[in-house]
């Protein structure tokens, strides 16, 4: 069994989702309970209600609970899964399915342990065996992360939503493509102070940041907390810089724009884009707040109208003339 | 919003040119002066027509009859000349930023009708400032 | 082969003469005339016809660019250029008092050739984090479902200018 519980929520809203949760029942593949207790398994925020949220989010040990935010536009803090209002049963159960059981950290297992600077830092064993940087980040809305290879240094300040990095952006996408077993990930409550982390830096938004993670250092791997079976969609489009740091940047945002979302597998159908880069692009825009997920059947979706054939050619062409 | 607009006496001029014109040739049954920009200065119309809609109409196809000369290596458009079944309209540069426009029956002799436009527009820039 | 017709439309001002300057292979063709209006405070000349640029694609096909004037006004202009039209770009300038405003009175005006085709935004004149956020802007186009790119642009960068080809192109070929 599975507790649930809410943050910030409006009186109205609370009330349905404990109906829902009541009525949850097989539909989930665990069972779930809403408690009123702020450490349940699983924590829906309403970020919109953006101090309420803040705090728990301030207040939180890295990877306690799982976060949901709800949120009626983008959300404006960071969670690892989202809900756009108004609440609907079947987003809830989409999102409620895709909570894994999270591995058991030291700072998760510890939380006491959490004191200094020092004491707070932890050093991440299973980087090296598959948790890719983009993982850890999404695992960590909150706290510190700090992810170091060849002597280049990224820190996050996961609930200000800030960043210090070493490096010359110019270099951030090879850097981030280096030797998995090269990369040391560290995280704490506290900024990890530790000989060599002098990112050289001041602190600034970590939205551009988060979003060359998401592309270049996801390693073809799907964030844990997202169904590969889901229809993703976006919120928005990210910046004109963000988009140029790929050049498929600009057609997946147009197929996760459609009024249903899409699949992976209709992304491989109707583009050439290569499943890896689709499978980054997701955990990029997820990691910036801008994804939205949603169960794979929607009832009464039409099929798509897809471009015809000598339509797309077209297309290519003006690309091609644009150089882009 | 502010637009050129014309004194008293300034209109009382722009009608008294007007009716010459529709003395002159009996065809002659809308005379408008508008903005380089699209809007409506004075009018005098015997028949109900949309001003405002024309105005604009005027400097678009006054802009595209210069733009089209300068393409086509010709200097100095004068008039732009809408011809129909039913009649013309002429539209001219009046100052640097007016246009005069005018309307008539098929019945007008196309030649008369430039010359006492070209006429009416002299008079016109002359007197107004 | 199929007429290939792009517009650019929005606000007096907002740029779209000067996207299609930065975008087009030949000198761009302009119907300016001098303003007459408020809007000489802003700009001496306004676009009362259309803007023309063009691109040539590879085969030697042709990419036309119409810009079209600002001023309700000129709506007739609207309606002659977009027909045939692939789809829209929308440049909003953000240092007017009511850009998102404005935005919904350009989405109504072209309501029907968006639905029919497709639409990006481009929000200009944002030095400085200037005008309303990014949120406002897309709060604007929620009835769409359809989520629109709305991208901040310097249309005096052809790079940019041509990012919102891109993206319109995307948008039509995907979304």
């Amino acid at each position: 069994m599975k507790t649930l519980s809410s943050v910030g929520l409006s009186t109205k809203d609370e009330t349905v989702l404990k109906a829902l949760v009541d009525l949850l029942g097989p539909r989930t593949r665990e069972s779930w309970v809403y408690s009123s207790e702020r450490r349940a398994d699983a924590v829906i925020l309403d970020t919109d209600n953006t101090q309420e949220a803040s705090r728990w989010l301030a207040e939180q040990d890295a990877g306690v609970s799982t976060s949901i935010a709800y949120s009626g536009g983008v959300s404006s803090l960071p969670a690892q899964h989202y809900l756009t209002k108004p609440l609907r049963a079947a987003d809830l159960i989409a999102v409620l399915n895709t909570i894994v059981d999270r591995p058991v950290t030291a700072a998760s297992a510890n939380p006491a342990a959490v004191a200094g600077a020092a004491a707070s830092a932890t050093e991440d064993p299973g980087a090296a065996e598959g948790q890719t940087p983009a993982q850890q980040l999404s695992d960590r809305p909150s706290g510190y992360v700090q992810i170091t290879a060849a002597g280049e240094t990224l820190v996050f300040d996961r609930g200000q939503r800030l960043c210090q990095s070493s490096l010359p952006p110019e270099r951030l996408r090879d850097w981030l493509h280096g030797e998995p077993a090269d990369f040391a990930i560290t995280w704490g409550e506290d900024p990890v102070a530790s000989p060599g982390n002098d990112t050289g830096g001041n602190w600034r938004p970590d939205r551009d940041l988060l979003w060359a993670l998401g592309l270049h250092g996801s390693r073809g791997r799907l964030l844990r907390q997202l169904d590969p079976a889901s229809r993703f969609k976006l919120l928005r489009w990210p910046d004109p810089a963000l988009l140029r740091l790929a050049p498929y940047c600009v057609s997946l945002c147009a197929l996760l724009s459609r009024k249903s979302g899409v699949t992976l597998d209709e992304i491989a159908a109707v583009s050439d884009v290569p499943r890896a880069d689709a499978v980054s692009f997701m955990n990029a825009a997820s990691l910036t707040g801008i994804l939205t997920v949603r169960t794979v059947k929607i009832d009464g979706d039409s099929p798509r109208r897809v471009a015809e054939a000598s339509q797309r050619g077209l297309f290519a062409k003006i690309r091609s003339r644009l150089k882009v | 919003m502010t637009q050129l607009k014309i004194n008293e006496k300034g209109e009382r001029f722009c009608q008294d040119v007007f009716e010459q014109m529709m003395t002159q040739s009996e065809a002659v049954y809308g005379v408008l002066i508008s903005t380089v920009d699209g809007h409506d200065v004075t009018r005098k119309f015997k028949r109900d027509m949309p001003a405002a809609k024309l105005a604009a109409m005027m400097s678009s196809v006054l802009a595209l009859g210069e733009t089209i000369a300068r393409e086509a290596k010709q200097e100095m458009c004068r008039y732009v000349i809408v011809e129909n079944s039913d009649g013309f309209i002429l539209t001219l540069k009046l100052k640097e930023k007016l246009v005069l426009s005018v309307i008539a029956s098929a019945d007008a002799n196309l030649g008369l009708l430039h010359s006492l436009s070209r006429n009416a527009a002299e008079k016109l820039a002359k007197n107004l400032r | 082969m199929a007429e290939l017709k792009l517009i650019i439309t929005g606000t007096p001002g907002a740029g779209k003469t000067t996207a299609i300057g930065a975008i087009s292979e030949t000198p761009p063709v302009v119907t300016d005339t001098s303003t007459t209006d408020d809007l000489a405070e802003v700009k001496d000349v306004t676009t009362v016809a259309m803007d023309f640029g063009e691109l040539t694609l590879d085969d030697g096909q042709k990419v036309f660019i119409y810009g079209t004037p600002g001023q309700r006004r000129f709506e007739f202009m609207w309606k002659i250029l977009v027909q045939g039209g692939l789809g829209l770009i929308i440049l909003v300038d953000c240092s007017r008092p009511d850009p998102v405003e404005d935005l919904r009175i350009y989405l109504e005006n072209f309501e029907d050739f968006i639905r029919d085709t497709g639409m990006v935004i481009g929000l200009t004149r944002r030095d400085g984090g200037q005008g309303p956020s990014l949120d406002e802007f897309y709060t604007a186009l929620e009835n769409w479902g359809t989520v629109f790119p709305i991208l901040e642009v310097d249309v005096r960068e052809r790079e940019d200018v041509s990012l919102l080809i891109n993206a319109l192109v995307s948008t039509l070929e995907f979304a």
